[in-house]
């Protein structure tokens, strides 16, 4: 029969986690023995391993400002960089930062004019401060380039390559009129739950 | 000491020094040394995190005016796991 030292500690769980479980394991053992105990002890475990925060760190992306969409992308290419998993999720202005064209035809009214004064795509992204009409912008990606930062795009498809979980918010897209087929390839559409989810799976949960 | 990969990240901006490092140590095997050349200031406290969170090894960091040379000694095994 099992005895809890031989229970080894879990990958990925921080050690009051472990002391949790390895309570739990003491407990039951005491209590019951056999085939049963067992089955019980797993579905505990899994339930508990579920709870547990996973390398994870997930990203809400609101505003359709460069500077703020460009720091999302850095802050998810040096988490994933050191082996972490990233989830980004899009919601109302931010949808502009996956946004590759805009179509009007089929839209309402409303959704026609926000079409129109929305950015086209995340290129024309204003910024925070200093947008100046646009100008402010322009000169940004100029300063960029000759600092040799990545941009924006560049920055946004490097991340989705290295497996960034990219979902965009249906209410949003619905209420804006944004199509799946305005957004960049390999977006998934999903709700809050969905973002929940992950942000309840994640040691670190940003809002930009 | 001999180095088994050589990476050049100089003219390279954050994050894509760390990026390009990760990349190179994927492909190598436990042990083995990757040289990095940078010239982003950030690099010196952003290669001691990187190697402390993803557990490789920091073997020697140089920084000769502005001009950083470091060595990494791969070790997939993670710290805080």
């Amino acid at each position: 029969m099992n005895t809890p030292s031989n229970v080894a500690p879990m990958k990925d769980l921080d050690p009051q986690m472990n002391a949790l479980v390895r309570e739990e394991v003491e407990r039951l053992l005491a209590a019951r023995s056999g085939e049963s105990a067992k089955e019980d002890l797993e579905t505990r475990v899994t339930a508990l391993e579920r709870r547990a925060p996973q390398n994870k760190v997930s990203i809400v992306v609101f505003s359709d400002e460069m500077d703020k969409v460009l720091a999302a992308f850095a802050v998810a290419s040096g988490a994933l960089a050191m082996d972490m998993e990233v989830s980004m999720y899009f919601t109302f202005w931010g949808l502009s930062a996956i946004r590759q064209e805009t179509h009007l035809d089929g839209k309402d009214f409303r959704q026609r004019m926000m079409g129109v004064f929305l950015p086209e795509n995340s290129r024309q992204m204003g910024l925070s401060k200093m947008n100046m009409l646009g100008l402010g912008p322009r000169m940004m990606r100029t300063m960029m380039r000759q600092k040799n930062i990545t941009s924006l795009e560049e920055m946004r498809a490097l991340v989705t390559e290295m497996g960034t979980r990219m979902i965009a918010c249906t209410m949003a897209m619905d209420l804006m009129g944004i199509k799946q087929t305005e957004l960049i390839p390999g977006v998934q559409l999903g709700g809050v739950a969905t973002f929940m989810d992950e942000a309840l799976n994640s040691r670190l949960t940003l809002f930009l | 000491m001999q180095c088994d990969d050589t990476l050049d990240t100089r003219g390279l901006r954050c994050p894509m020094p760390i990026l390009a490092t990760k990349t190179a140590i994927a492909k190598m095997t436990d042990g083995q040394v990757l040289t990095v050349l940078a010239s982003d200031p950030g690099s010196l406290t952003d290669m001691t995190s990187f190697c402390q969170v993803t557990g490789n090894e920091l073997l020697i960091a140089k920084d000769s005016d502005g001009s950083f040379e470091f060595t990494v000694r791969k070790n997939s095994v993670r710290r805080d796991s």
